[in-house]
């Protein structure tokens, strides 16, 4: 006989808890009464456990007679506590007395060790089950189950109004959490841009500074260049050389043509006379001549570097 | 919920983004500092140059060299500057003046006057036996 009683405290993992009839798999639910609402606390379980319900109306009698205490389902506890051993046989029996217990039943013909194969639970008084032959009950593997071994499930039973309640509580504790999040992001980016633009501020006025300090060296400058010239002008090896051509011939002639003009800053071009009879590029360096129709001469002075400084 | 997540976050990366174009900093930000050093070494460079002289000293002094050379020595004023194609338009007070006579003498006081006198020699012709030399004496 089971050490656990239904719809009473009882202490279990520590905790005062109730524990309440549940059903496992839909034909449980087909056969109950139309005044029975259920209400879900196993999803269908991963290995292919039916779902498992609980009867609210019982559910909302637990709260009012016994307020604040968690309510599990029966067959909730034995699965999470892997104490169903599937396989034995095609009924598996939780006694609660002489002639009475929970029963759960496997899909006649199946493969017993397939929890998907669950057909339904249900209970029994006096010894006798309807559905079943009493060979089946015979032949039943009988649970024991003791308290103290027992571990709580993750969630106890709620009915749909405390799910509707605790989910919309969840819904608006996720949107906390967003808020937050959003908070933190805005927080972040503003923090990130405010730094940001402080470091761009201190940049500029740095730049500024130098600009205004690049300002007054310039103007220094100039202030300075105003009183001084880092180079003298000297053109005395251009004078040389010109010189030298008019000392072998002194009527050379500047040209007169459009664009053409001899000066210090530019060239320095010269025309013999006609039928002059030398050639000055063979006796001076740095003169290049070229003979024109008239027979006269083009001489062209190359300026040495250094030479021909203007402003 | 992931909306607003998003929503926040791409906003935040946008306007983060927008703030970030505007905070570019010039081009020339990181060669202020060579150039300032720059302009630093030339004011050095320009400190150990001495002052120039007086410009009316230096002129008297070309115009000396001319006249003892029997060249002609003819200033320009600021409207005779409008025919020359070249001249002088830097910082230092200058005065201007075309240098005229024979060829080799006008080219040895033009020598002259720019190894006494901070001189510029600009454009010149020769024709019929005359050359004519404009020259910048500068000064303070």
């Amino acid at each position: 006989m089971s050490e656990l009683l239904l719809g009473v405290p009882i202490e279990v993992d520590g905790q005062e808890i109730i524990i309440i009839r549940d059903v496992v798999g839909t034909d449980a639910l087909v056969s109950s009464s139309e005044n029975e609402i259920f209400t879900e606390v196993e999803a269908k379980g991963a290995d292919g456990r039916p779902a498992i319900h609980i009867d609210e109306n019982e559910l909302h009698n637990l709260r009012d007679s016994y307020p604040g205490i968690n309510v599990y389902g029966l067959w909730q506890i034995l699965f999470a506590n892997d104490l169903v051993p599937l396989g034995q046989s095609e009924v598996i029996v939780l006694s609660s007395g002489e002639g009475s217990g929970q029963y759960l039943q496997m899909k006649p013909k199946s493969d017993w060790s397939d929890p998907a194969n669950i057909l339904k639970s249900s209970e029994f008084f006096d010894g006798h089950i309807a559905d079943l032959f009493q060979d089946e009950l015979d032949n039943a593997t009988y649970l024991d189950v003791t308290i103290k071994a027992l571990r709580l499930p993750s969630s106890p039973a709620f009915t749909r109004i405390e799910l509707y309640e605790k989910q919309k509580h969840e819904h608006t504790k996720r949107w906390y959490v967003a808020a937050s999040v959003c908070i933190v992001m805005a927080v972040a980016f503003g923090v990130y841009n405010y730094a940001m633009q402080s470091i761009f501020k201190i940049n500029m006025a740095e730049y500024e500074t130098k600009k205004i300090q690049g300002r007054d060296l310039e103007q220094r400058i100039a202030e300075l260049l105003k009183e001084r010239l880092q180079r003298i002008p000297d053109d005395s090896q251009t004078i040389k050389k010109v010189d030298e051509l008019l000392s072998y011939e002194p009527s050379l002639r500047t040209p007169t043509g459009t664009g053409q003009l001899n000066g210090f800053t530019g060239g320095h071009v010269f025309i013999t006379r006609p039928n002059f009879p030398v050639d000055l590029s063979k006796k001076l360096t740095g003169v290049t001549a070229l003979l024109n129709s008239n027979l006269e001469y083009q001489l062209s002075v190359d300026v040495s570097a250094g030479q021909g400084v203007g402003y | 919920m992931l909306i607003a997540l998003v929503v926040v976050a791409m906003g935040g990366l946008k306007l983060t983004m927008t703030l970030g174009e505007s905070r570019r900093l010039p081009s020339d930000f990181a060669q202020l500092d060579s150039v300032n050093n720059q302009y630093q070494q030339d004011i050095d460079e320009i400190n150990k140059v001495q002052v120039l002289p007086k410009l009316e000293g230096s002129w008297r002094k070309a115009y000396a060299i001319a006249e003892l050379t029997g060249v002609e020595f003819k200033p320009v004023d600021e409207t005779g500057k409008a025919d020359l194609q070249h001249f002088y338009s830097g910082p230092l007070r200058n005065w201007s003046a075309t240098v005229s006579g024979k060829p080799r003498a006008v080219l040895s006081v033009a020598k002259k006057i720019q190894s006494q006198v901070p001189t510029f020699l600009y454009d010149y012709s020769i024709s019929g036996g005359i050359m004519k030399l404009n020259i910048t004496v500068v000064g303070t």
